[in-house]
């Protein structure tokens, strides 16, 4: 199920909410935590019931990985660890990246081995790594808590489950059990409501309005101007974020109603200066994952230079390969790998960028690097690298010296330069808009925290909700589904 | 203390929005009983139970329409093409057809069509009209389409909106508007038809039951001037319809190719022609062969394919006028009658031949000679005007 679906929004919801407060009122808290457990997969299985099985198995399974190594000696942990981790990462290889396997093998033996089209489970990627996590930290003797209800809602919890956030076992099982938060909050009600709708409105009246241009860049134009690249470009790495964030907003807004809060994803990336600040703003769960349970086991900061830089490319090769099986993921993991060492040696120099410069560096390395992450293959990436260089033509030199003379003709020969990516006169004030958004506004973990109760907040949140929930019609799927 | 704010700022919150959201809710009972937020599927049937016109100023969709149409009604014969094949009526033919104009404004979207088509229904011949256009090297042929997605039932902002934009610039006025919000009223001075959409409850524009279209407005003369008079004006626009090219594209005639094996493949028997424009329009394509040279081997090309193709391009071939013709590249039913009578001369062994109502056709054809409709025995009472001479060409109308 989409949150950003009137099912979802009108029914789904509420009903979830009522049902699980009323129950927790009548001291029924266990009803109250199945029901919660049966809505989650009821949400889970409105996409495809047929994939309601796979992660049933996965919990059971992970689970009692888990309760086995509580009790296990030191010797036998580490075997059974390793056999749980192999487990999950056996299931995500052949759910998610058999056929990318299988195509490669073909390439490079010529052979013609037939390719599984597997439809990827949605959120396999997800509750794969937040059950490796809790593995891990049961190895570690961090995870203390084994009822099996509890666990079944660690991991199904309907905010968290297809697109994340990645959870800490540890920061979500007392949440569950904190007997205040088994009565209905109104402020966590109103918080969430905030982030629900301000994370909506990003979904529905940003994040797809620049999709449409992005999308006939990479996917439909057969060439791109100077102008229709940088827009296809820049669209894109908006429409990522605003998507993302959004998705996340709602995820965090949901939960909120329930009065669990769920980790931060996202603190404004865009504002980063550098690639490192970059990664600690951006999908900060995933970061906290990989730094956690691939960087540190690795060796971390506390082995030889050239170790660590290996260490880096590995983690950031991981951080690739995880959204998505594609060499293109790959190219864009290990560009980030490349630049966070370049970044590493540049330290070493102690040479202080002016931090603008250092802003603009970055965000058009990010921006760069985001093509090879959403193009389909290396000849559309490629296509969109020509078109940014000019390579193509400037789109519309001969307009030039009448485009100025008005704001009209302006608009036309907008329209014109951005013809194959079904942009207007409009499209470029919407990008600037979403980039000031993006780079100078608050965020929403601000606004929520700063958020107070009066009548100025209930008209701009009246307003948002509304304007967010009439321009639902579209129901596109969030981009991380597909991870 | 805290939490008492937050219950009342919960209820401040929810009035604000109720109160935010009334004049869409008003907006949303007037696109309601304007049937302009009625699912396409449910109109088909509305418009089969009380023969109705669909007019939509809302929802922009001819191809999910039409699809809609074609399964409700499953006809043995359907016409496919742009707006210039919707004068193609069921009273032409003695089998259930259904005209599928509209729904294809390039090759690439015919192609779609008749693959979702014929999911649903494989009729036994698909008249198919050629633009020329659609074969210029300098056509842009679009090869997505956002708008297939609306069914008629979504609900956004813009719809919910557009009604007080319509009363601001005076398309509807305050009298039209409460008629339909409070009286659900369907009707118009210019016809007697029940009408579904405000484009149709305002001037009876729209589609027939059988997807023809019906220009009510044009034809009784209250159609504003200066849309019905492209391509008689001094110049043909080379941006839209009458688009300029130098050589035939190579990509259209690979998607024909592709288009037609489709339908051979579904055992459906394609006949292909060439709409007219209008005799001062071909006059004029005809002046300009630097710019429109295209266009002859477009018709050479046509005449080459191993199927049953008839070029039309020059309406004197069908022995019509500019008299019959609703703009410079629109024909009228008659017109179109002339058409079918001249194909089964011309080759009396036509696939068309065991479907097409000689006898009844021949007879309106003759009667309706130099109009662009006919008005058929049963539609006598439907109409409070007689037919103008919306195009000032002097034509007799009587």
């Amino acid at each position: 199920m989409l949150f950003n679906s009137y099912i979802f929004i009108f029914l789904f919801l509420p009903a979830t909410l009522i049902v699980y407060f009323l129950l927790n009122n009548r001291r029924l808290t266990l009803a109250s935590k199945t029901w919660l457990v049966f809505a989650s997969l009821f949400f889970y299985g409105w996409w495809n019931p047929i994939y309601v099985p796979l992660i049933l198995g996965s919990i059971l399974f992970n689970y009692a990985i888990g309760v086995t190594l509580s009790g296990a000696k030191n010797f036998q942990s580490k075997f059974i660890l390793i056999s749980g981790i192999a487990g999950n990462l056996g299931l995500l290889a052949y759910f998610k990246y058999m056929d990318f396997f299988i195509t490669n093998i073909n390439y490079l033996t010529g052979g013609h081995i037939r390719l599984l089209q597997i439809t990827l489970p949605l959120g396999i990627s997800f509750f794969t790594f937040t059950q490796i996590a809790y593995l891990v930290d049961a190895y570690r003797r961090l995870a203390k808590e084994y009822s099996f209800l509890n666990y079944f809602l660690f991991v199904t919890f309907f905010p968290h489950l297809l697109a994340g956030p990645i959870i800490h076992h540890q920061e979500m099982m007392p949440q569950f059990d904190r007997l205040k938060n088994k009565l209905l909050n109104h402020r966590n009600l109103v918080h969430g409501l905030l982030l629900f709708f301000i994370g909506l409105f990003k979904k529905v009246v940003i994040a797809d309005t620049l999709a449409v241009w992005a999308d006939q860049g990479f996917d439909h134009a057969a060439v791109l101007n100077l102008v229709e690249a940088w827009t296809v470009s820049l669209s894109y790495s908006l429409q990522l974020y605003f998507d993302f964030s959004g998705y996340t907003d709602m995820a965090l807004g949901s939960s909120l109603m329930f009065n669990i809060r769920l980790p931060i994803n996202f603190n404004s990336p865009y504002r980063s200066s550098s690639i490192q600040e970059f990664w600690r703003r951006w999908h900060m769960t995933l970061g906290r994952f990989v730094r956690d349970y691939v960087y540190i086991p690795l060796g971390g900061n506390r082995v030889p230079e050239m170790r660590i830089i290996i260490n880096l490319f590995v983690t950031f090769f991981i951080i690739g390969l995880w959204h998505g099986a594609g060499w293109t993921f790959v190219c864009w993991g290990l560009m980030h790998g490349v630049a966070i060492v370049v970044q590493r040696i540049w330290g070493k120099l102690h040479i202080t960028l002016p931090r603008f410069l250092a802003w603009i560096l970055t965000f058009s390395f990010v921006n760069f690097s985001w093509i090879f992450f959403r193009a389909r293959n290396f000849d559309d990436a490629v296509k969109v690298v020509k078109g940014m260089f000019g390579i193509n033509g400037l789109g519309g030199t001969e307009q030039i010296p009448n485009a100025f003379r008005s704001l009209k003709r302006f608009q036309l020969a907008l329209k014109h330069w951005l013809g194959n990516i079904d942009g207007d006169g409009q499209t470029l004030t919407f990008i600037i808009v979403c980039l000031i958004l993006s780079i100078y506004f608050r965020n929403s973990n601000y606004m929520e925290e700063r958020f107070s109760p009066n009548w100025k907040n209930a008209c701009i949140l009246g307003a948002l909700s509304l304007y967010a929930m009439l321009n639902l019609q579209k129901a596109s799927q969030f981009i991380y589904f597909n991870f | 203390m805290r939490m008492k704010k937050y219950r009342q700022f919960l209820k401040l919150y929810l009035w604000i929005t109720a109160v935010m959201a009334l004049p869409l809710l008003i907006n949303l009972l007037f696109i309601t009983n304007a049937h302009e937020h009625t699912a396409f599927r449910e109109i088909v049937k509305i418009q089969h139970t009380k023969d109705a016109i669909y007019g939509t100023a809302l929802n922009q969709n001819t191809f999910a329409y039409k699809i809609e149409l074609v399964r409700f009604v499953k006809p043995k014969i359907i016409a496919l093409g742009s707006s210039r094949v919707l004068e193609l009526r069921e009273e032409f033919f003695n089998a259930p057809f259904v005209n599928c104009g509209g729904a294809m404004n390039n090759l690439e979207e015919g192609k779609v069509f008749l693959m979702e088509l014929f999911r649903h229904h494989k009729p036994e011949v698909l008249i198919l009209g050629l633009d020329f256009w659609w074969f210029s090297n300098l056509f842009n042929q679009r090869a997505t389409f956002d708008y297939h997605r609306n069914t008629g039932a979504d609900l956004t902002l813009d719809k919910l909106i557009k009604p007080y934009d319509f009363l601001i610039s005076s398309k509807i006025s305050p009298r039209d508007y409460l008629q339909i919000l409070l009286l659900k009223n369907d009707k118009n001075h210019i016809t007697n038809y029940n009408n579904l959409g405000l484009t149709a409850i305002k001037r009876s524009d729209g589609f027939r039951k059988d997807g023809s279209y019906l220009y009510a407005s044009t034809i009784s003369g209250f159609a504003p001037e200066g849309q019905r008079i492209i391509g008689f004006n001094d110049r043909l626009d080379p941006k839209r319809r009458f688009e300029f090219g130098t050589d035939l594209s190579r990509n259209s005639l690979d998607t024909l190719t592709e288009l037609l094996k489709i339908c051979i493949n579904h055992n459906v028997v394609p006949i292909i022609f060439i709409p007219p424009v209008s005799t001062v329009a071909y006059k004029r394509i005809v002046s300009r062969p630097e710019k429109y040279g295209y266009v002859l081997r477009f018709q050479e090309y046509v005449g080459s394919l191993s199927y049953e193709t008839y070029d039309f391009h020059d309406i004197r071939k069908a022995e019509s006028t500019d008299c019959e013709c609703i703009d410079g590249f629109h024909i009228g039913d008659v017109a179109y009658q002339k058409i079918l009578l001249k194909i089964l001369k011309q080759n009396p062994d036509s696939v068309l031949s065991k479907y097409v109502n000689t006898g009844l056709i021949g007879r309106m054809a003759l009667e309706h000679t130099g109009k662009v409709m006919t008005v058929f025995e049963a539609d006598q009472d439907k109409f409070y005007y007689r037919e103008a001479d919306f195009l000032k060409l002097g034509c007799q109308k009587n």
